[in-house]
């Protein structure tokens, strides 16, 4: 029943929607993926009323449900990596030397260093990483993941040690050199 | 504060709740402690990554997917509903697959294949209507022929068309909520619906000019992986300035995003076409030069703009592509010059298409022969570089007779060559050795040894160059900095293993260089900041690395140098008295208004 879905879409999803999507970005840092990630999670919370009408706490059910999907969907979440703003050929006349709308955002080589590292991480890493970074604290991560709390900090502590060295190997060296130049 | 403290913050999320009290204490603490410095920073610097505002057309497309019928995948995939979620946008919101390959009875049994719907309309057909829904079929259940190329234009997904006025005020950010309507109210201008749906549709036509190209209804990353795919993306841009900020433009202009790519089985992509520029909106005039360049509206001279480098970067070159560069490389009557560009441009197609094999031509080999002794010797130098990897024998004489005879730069790239491609030959062989034995440079008799014995022997010359005290500080930096910055054709490019030979310095080479590095004057490419950045910041607790940037810091020449030594002290070891001393002095008095500014920033709240 179409209306009965949207309506419950509009109730009970609508309302997290930019939750779900920012999360979503951080995760796969890519628009496009995370519009994907988000419109599954709304077809889930659609099609099993049941389960989501029931569950005390809506967002951490679509969290869930996203980190799911996330964990599920490794070939299509890759089939779009960071364009590389380098590749933008500001020579053409067509062209304008300002980036696009989503690289755009990643607004600096230092973000643009950082994000690479963070997407080098196992998908799991990535998800503590930005439901910590979300707010959540380990009661809820641990109700969102199913991950034990103690469990929890030792895997926190291994995806910060884990990008802490994805960044030491990106181009040589860390952020901080860019104003000596970008090019490693 | 201890270790399992400073853990339980970033645990605990409390990084930014920290009192005064509390964040020197745990600065104090990540002064002493490595492994906390690293997770601390790591943590920070993904929470300071920008994030996207939810693109205006989300909830829409939700409620759209939410409420469309189930099409159940054979394989449990899941469904494709797209839906143009803005009315702005509605000429792209079809999908659009394409097939490329020559016209025949096995690309139709593949469109036959598809469940419903399939597109495979003629080449005049028109794109969807307004808010056409266009719900693919689960792509696990469609089978593709080997050898199939495919180009998905994909939906452009309500890119917040920013219009603004030039005088308007830039301070807005990207997420407020009032530039939200505004990209709402102009996602909705029908000026913008049109010239997008132009656009599109422009830039369909093109791409059917190419042969043998047909529409299926397929999402091409799905396909069988001795397939080709590639998807090409319009869609409507935004600016954002440096500072985060929504770029001002003028109400006559659109920004417009193209990008191509080609996508692979597994999901990765490569081979990127981006474009960001602008369209103007100016419809119904005209101009003496219609084009990319012109300031009419002009969807066709764009989309051709963009077929065109698509063809040159993203697909397989094609004979109109390449038969003029042939024939231009082969005309005896073209100035050298052109000569030496359509080379260029034959070597960038090779490069940046992945397609091998344009360069081996015996048409080809003639020509750069003929060529290498028409030019001067640095052209020579780029024609060795360009011809590395053909291995065509025929070349070895030219190479040889440059090795003997060229100077230094352009003997490098003849012994290059010759090592890569060559050094089986035994009359190869016994000249790289001679030149490794007894040339006259060191650098050159360095690389002939690389040519022939490898890489360790040179990773060796590498660091005892840098540490021999006996030569010029350029002389000690030559060889690292021709290590790090390999002369390629198409320039610009670092060793791909910047990372691991930068980290592998040990101590000693580490001091070498710190010793050296502010003395040197400019290395070929001037490299030298880079240089200096990076290897500093990967050896930052090194102490001769702290005090070479305090010595730059201190006394450089160049602003620039000063700022970056302070911006590398300042975020590495801002607690160390000296260090803290050295930058409040550069705050307070270094000669250039600029730096003093800037040094102030990196001390923050410490600033003096």
């Amino acid at each position: 029943m179409p209306e009965a879905r949207i309506e419950r879409f509009d109730a009970r999803v609508a309302p997290y929607l930019e939750t779900l999507f920012r999360v979503a970005y951080r995760l796969v840092r890519n628009r496009a993926d995370a519009q994907d990630l988000v419109q599954e999670t709304c077809i889930a919370a659609c099609e099993h009323p049941e389960s989501f009408g029931n569950a005390d706490h809506p967002v951490r059910w679509l969290l869930r449900v996203l980190n799911n999907r996330f964990i599920d969907g490794t070939r299509r979440r890759k089939r779009s990596q960071l364009v590389s703003l380098d590749e933008a050929d500001a020579q053409d006349p067509l062209l304008s030397p300002r980036p696009g709308p989503e690289e755009a955002l990643l607004h600096s080589d230092a973000q643009r260093v950082v994000a690479r590292a963070f997407l080098k991480l196992e998908d799991m890493q990535r998800t503590l990483l930005v439901l910590r970074i979300e707010g959540y604290d380990l009661g809820e991560i641990e109700a969102i993941t199913g991950i034990n709390r103690e469990v929890l900090r030792a895997r926190l502590h291994r995806a910060r040690a884990s990008l802490a060295r994805h960044l030491e190997q990106q181009n040589g060296a860390s952020s901080v050199a860019l104003l000596f130049g970008s090019k490693s | 504060m201890n270790c399992n403290e400073v853990t339980a913050i970033l645990d605990d999320g409390r990084m930014d709740k920290l009192d005064p009290g509390q964040r020197r204490q745990v600065d104090a603490h990540k002064a002493s402690c490595v492994v906390c410095a690293r997770e601390w920073n790591a943590q920070a610097a993904i929470a300071a990554l920008p994030d996207m505002a939810m693109p205006a057309g989300l909830a829409m497309q939700c409620r759209a997917v939410v409420a469309a019928p189930r099409v159940e995948s054979p394989r449990g995939g899941r469904r494709w509903v797209l839906v143009g979620s803005l009315t702005a946008l509605a000429a792209a919101a079809a999908v659009i697959v394409w097939l490329l390959r020559p016209a025949g009875p096995e690309a139709s049994a593949v469109v036959a294949r598809m469940p419903e719907p399939v597109d495979a309309k003629p080449a005049d057909d028109p794109l969807p209507a307004q808010g056409t829904e266009v719900s693919l079929p689960a792509a696990e259940s469609v089978e593709a022929p080997a050898q199939m190329l495919t180009v998905r234009v994909i939906p452009a997904e309500i890119p917040p068309a920013l219009r603004r006025d030039s005088t308007a005020d830039a301070s807005v950010t990207f997420v407020q909520g009032a530039d939200l309507e505004k990209v709402r109210a102009d996602a909705n201008d029908p000026v913008r619906v049109q010239a997008m749906q132009e656009l599109s549709a422009a830039v369909v036509q093109e791409l059917r000019r190419i042969p043998g190209l047909a529409l299926v209804n397929i999402d091409p990353v799905k396909m069988e992986p001795a397939s080709r795919h590639y998807r090409v993306r319009i869609a409507t841009a935004t600016s954002i300035q440096l500072d985060g900020h929504v770029a001002p433009t003028n109400n006559r202009d659109m920004m417009v995003s193209l990008g191509a790519e080609q996508v692979f089985p597994d999901g990765k992509s490569a081979r990127r076409t981006l474009y960001a520029g602008t369209m103007r909106l100016v419809a119904g005039c005209t101009d003496a030069a219609p084009g990319p360049a012109s300031s009419c509206l002009d969807p066709a001279g764009t989309a051709r703009a963009f077929v065109a480098k698509m063809k040159l970067e993203t697909l397989p070159p094609d004979d109109t592509v390449t038969r003029p560069l042939y024939a231009k490389l082969a005309d005896p009557s073209q100035d050298v010059a052109q000569r030496l560009a359509a080379l260029a441009d034959l070597y960038a197609l090779q490069d940046k298409t992945g397609e091998i094999g344009l360069l081996r031509s015996a048409g080809v080999m003639h020509s750069v022969i003929e060529l290498a002794k028409l030019v001067e010797p640095a052209q020579r130098a780029q024609l060795w570089r360009t011809m590395r990897g053909v291995g065509n024998p025929a070349l070895i004489d030219s190479l040889l007779l440059s090795l003997s005879q060229d100077p230094d730069d352009v003997r490098v790239a003849a012994i290059e060559a010759l090592g890569a491609d060559f050094r089986g030959e035994a009359r190869v062989r016994s000249t790289l050795e001679a030149v490794a034995a007894s040339d006259a440079r060191p650098l050159v008799r360095a690389v002939a040894e690389r040519a022939v014995s490898g890489e360790e022997p040179w990773r060796r010359y590498v660091v005892r160059s840098l540490e021999d005290t006996s030569l010029s500080p350029e002389q000690r930096l030559e060889a690292l900095a021709y290590y790090l910055y390999p002369r390629e054709p198409t320039g610009g490019k670092s060793h791909p293993d910047y990372a691991q030979i930068t980290g592998d310095l040990d101590d000693a080479a580490v001091r070498a260089f710190a010793e050296v590095i502010p003395k040197a004057g400019p290395l070929a490419g001037n490299v030298n900041n880079n240089l200096l950045g990076n290897i500093a910041a990967r050896h930052i607790r090194n102490p001769a690395i702290s005090d070479m940037l305090l010595e730059v810091l201190g006394s450089h020449p160049q602003p620039r140098f000063r700022m970056g030594a302070a911006q590398l002290l300042g975020q590495a070891q801002p607690n160390v008295p000296r260090v803290h001393e050295a930058l409040v002095k550069a705050a307070q008095s270094d000669p250039d208004a600029g730096v003093r500014s800037f040094v102030r920033q990196v001390l923050g709240d410490k600033a003096p």
